[in-house]
């Protein structure tokens, strides 16, 4: 009952936080939409934008970017939005739809598929914000942690069992919390992917201007990323075409 | 009438002109004209009067002109007026003739001007070469290179266009020669526009009068076109090239000139961005839109006929057929189309028709929704989208349903897909996430992660640290009790010896329960006899050494009030003795 009370508690807590932190943010996301609904669509782009550099993500946010971005034409950035929506909801029905139509805009064809991996069905169930996995683990371990000691000090053996089972219990839910949080960690911060900006940029085969030139990409293709100096990303495009890529000509995710 | 009048005058004064002498004077309007300007030369031929009254009479003058054509443009010649016979009594000389040239300077330079001869009566008599210096002049001013009298132009009504708006294109002639005659003429092609000529009617244009630079012109109209740019930017209308016959008479056949129009510019802007989804491409004015339904009430498998009229002044003829977005249920035939579209030089205007023929294939109330019609209204540089209003259409069940319900089905995959071709719409609700850091990973968060278990283990070790030297006294304890017993017998059998039965009894007493305590671990407060025999089952010590050593306790206690004998005293300690060697053993075991 206590451990129950304890961890409603503190996901309360984190909810009272975040949501009083993001409600002005969230008026401004319904603002967008009304001048998205009106086709004032550099109005909505520049409101949902600002939610965006406030340092606010979701998955809505970048979906409603990809349409705003679709509207004005502005491919590049499209594709860019929808494929961060898409990380943070896989196989998202609707913005493989819009992401598809995006992708026919564009002229060099995109053949680096999305494969779905487990993580990402379980990234699907466990998104929320950024840091309450890591918090809740350490959370569950102080409260694993508890029951040791009263089941340390307690004599009567009934009770000392279940005490026992619940603290096994909340120590392998603890572990659990700590691979989701390190899941969403990664989500979060790894970039794996990049999206050509530059309407037409030369591949180099070394990362250097006087290499030669590979192959040419244009916007709004996608590339994977392997490698990185100061300047330029190493990427693959179409199964094992690497070359060298300035790094102002992408923006990765 | 001329010739009667020379012939009366050559008779009257064909005496007098003896002595007389000729000579040609030059007058300028402009000694140092400017590139561009228009200057006036004249040649007058005058006679010098020797006294009285002077008169001369001639069977006509002939000119020999120099030529300018090459440094200058003739605008204008002739013979500007020509007073002879009389010359005024004052004066000492008398004009006979004056050939003037209206010039246009086309270069900067000195030049030279070769002089001109007048012939009459035999006579040559010929002007001075004279000198015109043309200035840098206004660098503006057009020049005109061509034949001044004649020039071809195309004449725009607008400079400046949207793309997709109309607009109208004359191609003229301007010409000041009576007997003209246009042999041939070639109509370029232009990219980028799309082009309707305007219908002239059965005698063509008609011939009109202009005034050009003051100069009266008869226009001749070859064509008129309506041009709608295909594409923006800055587009050129191709130059048109004519053949015409200049001079032409019954006598003469007068001679060939090929003219070549300008070709002008025309900006065409792009339409505003971002263009509306439903945009029909149509950009003009006064759009209306008018739908027609033939029927509400029908069968399955009957035809609705829905009529779709489109009017307004803008290209009508590249209009596409509208998306009419009838259910999937309902089939939809190419529509008729009948287009009443008038070309004039003003645009185009008229309506469009466009005769749907549809069949529902199931029956139920369908809601047809509102038809919709986007265009670029030019006037308010504005899309503007025309509205009318939908329709519910009750469809009841026919004779054949079943028969074409395969057919409907088919019909059904593809409007399906058509009604996926858009993106779908923004999500309306979203729960924020601030991107703060990562706690994960820092050295903090497995800081916090791993010291609750220190805490534990710490905690854990220290109690089992403390209850190990708890157990080690009680262990001294267990392992000293059967010595402090034999110690505590010996002092026993000392006080038998000295005949003190009742300390005797006590100290066995203690000297029993001391060892249960002490083997067994019971605390001095729990020791009652039950206890020790619980204890001593659970240690499995046989219920006969128990039962021996209860009793012994019990004859203990009795004897402290009533002493026994020596040799019961005796008996009892020699007892207490094997019993707690039989503990001891039983204990061990």
């Amino acid at each position: 009952m206590l451990k129950n009370n304890i961890i409603l508690l503190i996901s309360f807590l984190f909810l009272i936080f975040t949501a009083n932190a993001n409600n002005q943010l969230e008026l401004t996301f319904t603002e967008g939409n009304k001048a998205y609904n009106e086709t004032n669509y550099l109005k909505a782009d520049s409101l949902y934008s600002i939610i965006e550099k406030e340092g606010f993500y979701s998955t809505e946010l970048f979906y409603n970017l990809g349409n705003t971005n679709y509207k004005l034409d502005n491919i590049p950035a499209t594709i860019y939005y929808y494929e961060k929506a898409l990380k943070l909801s896989p196989g998202n029905e609707e913005i493989i739809h819009n992401l598809k139509l995006a992708n026919n805009k564009i002229s060099d064809k995109n053949t680096i598929k999305t494969s779905s991996r487990i993580e990402d069905v379980i990234y699907t169930y466990i998104k929320t914000s950024t840091n309450f996995w890591s918090n809740t683990s350490v959370a569950l371990m102080f409260i694993c942690c508890g029951l040791f000691m009263l089941f340390i000090f307690i004599r009567k053996l009934k009770l000392k069992k279940i005490i026992f089972y619940s603290a096994i219990a909340v120590f392998i839910i603890g572990l659990t919390t700590i691979y989701l949080s390190a899941l969403q960690h990664k989500k979060l911060t790894s970039k794996e992917y990049g999206i050509v900006f530059a309407p037409s940029i030369d591949l180099k085969m070394e990362p250097s201007d006087n290499s030669s030139t590979a192959f040419i990409l244009h916007e709004g293709t996608k590339v994977k990323l392997l490698n990185e100096n100061e300047n330029w990303y190493e990427i693959s495009f179409d199964k094992g075409q690497i070359a060298w890529i300035k790094k102002e000509a992408l923006k990765t995710f | 009438m001329k010739n009667i009048i020379i012939i009366l005058f050559a008779s009257l004064f064909s005496l007098s002109i003896l002595g007389q002498k000729m000579f040609v004077d030059i007058k300028t309007t402009n000694p140092s004209p400017g590139v561009g300007d228009k200057f006036k030369v004249s040649y007058i031929l005058k006679l010098k009067l020797s006294g009285g009254v002077a008169s001369i009479s001639h069977n006509g003058i002939k000119i020999k002109k120099p030529n300018f054509s090459e440094d200058f443009v003739i605008i204008d010649e002739g013979k500007e007026s020509s007073r002879f016979g009389f010359g005024n009594m004052g004066s000492q000389e008398m004009e006979i003739q004056k050939y003037s040239f209206i010039l246009q300077a086309k270069k900067k330079g000195s030049f030279k001007i070769q002089p001109l001869t007048f012939t009459i009566n035999g006579d040559n008599i010929t002007s001075g070469i004279f000198t015109i210096n043309v200035g840098k002049g206004n660098p503006n001013a057009k020049i005109q290179t061509s034949d001044p009298n004649l020039f071809a132009r195309i004449e725009v009504n607008k400079r400046s266009l949207y793309k997709g708006e109309a607009a109208s294109v004359s191609y003229k002639v301007y010409t000041r020669y009576n007997g003209f005659n246009i042999e041939d003429y070639d109509m370029p092609m232009s990219n980028g526009f799309w082009k309707e000529e305007v219908k002239s009617g059965k005698n063509g244009w008609p011939q009109t009068t202009a005034t050009v630079n003051g100069q009266n012109y008869y226009v001749l109209t070859l064509k008129k076109e309506i041009i709608v740019p295909q594409k923006s930017g800055e587009l050129k209308l191709e130059p048109f090239e004519i053949k015409a016959q200049i001079g032409r008479s019954f006598f003469s056949p007068g001679t060939v000139k090929d003219l070549k129009s300008n070709s002008p510019t025309i900006k065409v802007k792009s339409l505003p961005t971002p263009k509306p989804s439903d945009f029909s491409d149509q950009v003009g004015n006064n759009y209306k839109i008018d739908i027609n339904y033939s029927t509400s009430n029908l069968k399955t498998n009957d035809p609705l006929d829905i009529n779709v009229t489109i009017s307004g002044k803008g290209n009508l003829k590249q209009l596409s057929t509208p998306q009419l977005n009838l259910p999937p249920d309902f089939e939809v035939f190419d529509p008729e189309i009948k287009d009443n579209v008038k070309v004039s030089s003003s645009g185009i205007s008229g309506k469009k028709t466009f005769n749907f023929l549809a069949i529902p294939r199931h029956r139920g109330d369908y809601n047809i929704p509102e038809f919709t019609f986007t265009y670029f209204d030019v006037n308010s540089k504005k899309y503007k989208t025309l509205k009318a209003a939908g329709k519910t259409i009750k469809v009841a069940k026919g004779d054949n349903e079943t028969e074409s319900n395969t057919l409907s089905v088919n019909n059904n995959q593809q409007n399906v897909e058509i009604l996926n071709s858009g993106i779908r719409h923004i999500k309306d609700d979203t729960t924020l996430y601030a991107n703060k850091d990562s706690f994960y990973g820092t050295f903090l968060y497995w800081t916090l992660i791993i010291l609750p278990f220190l805490i534990v283990i710490s905690y854990y070790s220290f109690i089992v640290i403390k209850r190990n030297t708890q157990s080690d006294e009680s262990s001294i304890r267990v392992k000293n009790a059967n010595k402090n017993a034999n110690n505590q017998f010996k002092k026993a059998s000392l006080l038998l010896g000295e005949n003190k039965h009742l300390e005797f009894y006590e100290e066995t007493y203690k000297a029993l329960t001391n060892y249960c305590s002490h083997k067994l671990s019971i605390s001095k407060a729990n020791l009652n006899k039950e206890f020790i025999t619980e204890t001593l089952e659970s240690k499995q010590v046989s219920s006969s050494t128990i039962k021996s050593l209860i009793e012994l306790l019990n004859e203990c206690e009795m004897a402290r009030f009533s002493p026994l004998t020596n040799e019961g005293a005796e008996k009892t300690l020699n007892n207490a003795i094997s019993i707690v060697n039989q503990i001891e053993q039983d204990v061990k075991k």
